[in-house]
């Protein structure tokens, strides 16, 4: 995901920043493989990339009442303003979720908080170490 | 036609390309002064009206305006060369017209060609060619390419967030005036009802009919939320969901959906 987010901050540098924070407890958690790095994936897509401006992405993973929390928050141009085509990756993240966690994993994705952009939120119960 | 050395544009939201194009045109056509370089079509359209060169290099996938919109707007004012990711459909569509285009990654021997019938066209001060039924044809082209998947999201505004509600999650959509009412379950399983503003009629075309049936004049059942369905008097019958309270009429007109099942 680091490398992803490298290698498109090579490609656009001047319309992407980003932000990665990790709470310590969540760095032993285990992650089902590619759910971050679609969520990721998807701001640049769909908020960063169509913004002439561009904008930040902040990743951040924590622990919130025994559930790893996982958000992804973008300023770009917001769900209203992404093109159609949103879908298919969160479609089958959620399936491969279903197949991990069951019921127990949520994904949400929601506006965002200053009104535009978007945050996508992924959630799983934390394994105890 | 001019006696001046031809100069271009190019326009690519992405330095690196701008650069790697930049970089292969001064090694095969020397003589060409990329004379601007643009972040995307706005900045393409203004920079070509200050600069005022022979040829515009336009990448077609841009933030904002595309190289479409901004071709639409330099019009028959400079030669344009459209610029773009490897898309079939793209492709084709650029194909069919007389539009000179460069797909990525660009190679020697495409853009030698290219080189060629620019020089050919500057040498002849030769008309360009009225584009505007052409590009707008091709709008429309690339614009639906994006729309043909069935839809997997709905929006709905519910106070102040937008909320995504994926369809599967949803259990019915009811018309209610022009306003479509979606009941579904949200986290853990719980019932939630928002209202969205695309009409029952356009959501219908939109919605995977492997998934969603039309039950009503009002109403769309996800068939993965139906637990059994009863037969009334009169031809009627009503639509009994696994996890609401509430039942869906289901129309005269619609009965013989279940007929088989």
């Amino acid at each position: 995901m680091r490398a992803y987010l490298a290698l498109m901050h090579m490609r656009i540098p001047d319309r992407l920043d980003f932000a990665i924070t990790l709470a310590p407890e969540c760095e032993s958690q285990a992650c089902v493989p590619w759910s971050i790095l679609t969520l990721v994936e998807n701001a640049v897509r769909h908020g960063i990339d169509p913004s002439e401006t561009g904008g930040q992405i902040d990743v951040r993973v924590r622990a919130v009442d025994g559930q790893l929390v996982v958000e992804v928050e973008d300023d770009g141009v917001g769900l209203a303003g992404s093109s159609s085509g949103l879908g298919t990756g969160l479609a089958s993240l959620r399936e491969r979720l279903r197949g991990h966690y069951g019921e127990a994993a949520r994904l949400q994705l929601e506006s965002g908080a200053s009104g535009h952009g978007a945050i996508a939120r992924l959630q799983w119960p934390l394994t105890s170490p | 036609m001019s006696a001046h050395a031809p100069t271009a544009l190019i326009a690519d939201d992405e330095p690196l390309l701008r650069e790697a194009l930049r970089t292969q045109l001064s090694r095969l056509w020397p003589a060409l002064s990329v004379v601007a370089e643009a972040r995307n079509g706005r900045e393409a359209v203004a920079l070509h009206a200050s600069h005022r060169p022979d040829i515009c290099f336009l990448d077609v996938h841009m933030p904002g305006w595309s190289g479409i919109d901004a071709a639409r707007q330099i019009g028959a004012a400079a030669h344009l060369v459209f610029v773009t990711a490897y898309d079939q459909y793209a492709i084709e569509a650029f194909a069919q017209g007389v539009l000179d285009y460069l797909v990525k990654p660009v190679d020697d021997a495409r853009l030698t060609e290219t080189i060629r019938r620019l020089q050919q066209r500057l040498r002849e001060a030769s008309a360009r060619p009225d584009l505007d039924a052409l590009l707008a044809s091709l709008a429309r082209q690339l614009g639906q390419s994006e729309k043909a998947a069935p839809l997997r999201w709905l929006r709905a505004s519910v106070g102040q967030t937008l909320r995504l509600i994926a369809v599967e999650d949803v259990d019915y959509l009811r018309a209610d005036q022009k306003y479509t009412r979606v009941a579904w379950r949200g986290e853990g399983g719980v019932a939630g009802e928002a209202l969205i503003r695309t009409p029952l009629k356009e959501l219908k075309d939109q919605l995977d009919p492997e998934h969603f049936l039309q039950v009503h004049r009002a109403v769309i059942v996800n068939l993965r939320a139906i637990s059994h369905i009863t037969r009334g008097d009169h031809d009627s019958a009503e639509i009994h969901l696994k996890q609401r309270k509430e039942s869906l009429p289901v129309s005269r007109n619609f009965l013989h959906l279940f007929r088989q099942m």
